[in-house]
């Protein structure tokens, strides 16, 4: 056991929120871009725990999709 | 196992961190900076959850393509005497309700949800039983993806080719 899944979990929702703010509260286009692109590596990154916890090819690939 | 959740949670502190640092820099490359930062930590997170493969896909497509075309953006068009001075209360306040908002609600979901508790073994997958599996259960959705992409490829090219284009400012052509 490394850590409880709703760790990973955590950690994806808070950069999540930290992406989402920049994404809003910025106002150069660049920021905007850099605040999407930190919600899509904080949405992919619980997905690769999946496998750890339990045993599911989905999440993986689903994470390489993205 | 206690060494490998004590080196998850310094990544984890690393990563938000870095992106906080990020998201707030007023200087653009500084804050392009920072953020590979933290995706290098990233990778190192995918590297202890068992996925060497993807680890090395975020440094090589997240920190390495994805962050130096920021960078390239930046240099190129010169966004970076347009950097706003001052962080405008106006505008910083309701994303920072919304997101503190949004915060609580994922920490109340994450931790009332009886799925979460489930523990993290320590499993690795190497790239060519991922690869394997991509292939021969989900060519579908590859298919489909490498047609999304060839879709933005022509587009991209048609953009760049278009009529109408002034042949001396560079600042039309944004992301």
């Amino acid at each position: 056991m490394i850590v409880p899944y709703g760790h990973v979990l955590l950690l994806a929702g808070i950069l999540f929120v930290l992406g989402l703010v920049c994404a809003v509260a910025r106002r150069n286009l660049v920021m905007v871009l850099l605040g999407v692109e930190i919600m899509l590596n904080a949405a992919e990154s619980p997905l690769s725990g999946r496998l750890s916890a339990g045993n599911s090819w989905k999440g993986r690939c689903l994470s390489f999709s993205s | 196992m206690i060494l490998y959740a004590l080196i998850f949670y310094v990544l984890a502190a690393v990563i938000v961190l870095a992106t906080l640092v990020a998201v707030t820099r007023r200087n653009l490359v500084h804050a392009v900076v920072y953020l590979i930062i933290s995706f290098f930590g990233t990778a190192m997170v995918y590297y202890l959850l068992g996925a060497p493969f993807l680890g090395i896909l975020e440094v090589i497509i997240y920190a390495g393509a994805i962050m130096v075309l920021f960078l390239f953006i930046i240099m190129m068009l010169r966004v970076e005497r347009k950097a706003e001075h001052r962080f405008s209360l106006g505008q910083w306040l309701p994303a920072a309700i919304l997101g503190l908002v949004f915060l609580v609600l994922v920490g109340l979901l994450v931790f009332t949800d009886p799925g979460a508790g489930a523990a993290l073994t320590a499993a690795t997958v190497s790239p060519r039983v991922f690869g394997r599996v991509l292939f021969q259960r989900y060519w579908l959705a590859v298919e489909i993806v490498s047609f999304l992409l060839l879709i933005v490829l022509i587009g991209a090219l048609f953009l760049g080719k278009a009529p109408g284009r002034r042949p001396t400012g560079g600042r039309e052509g944004g992301s």
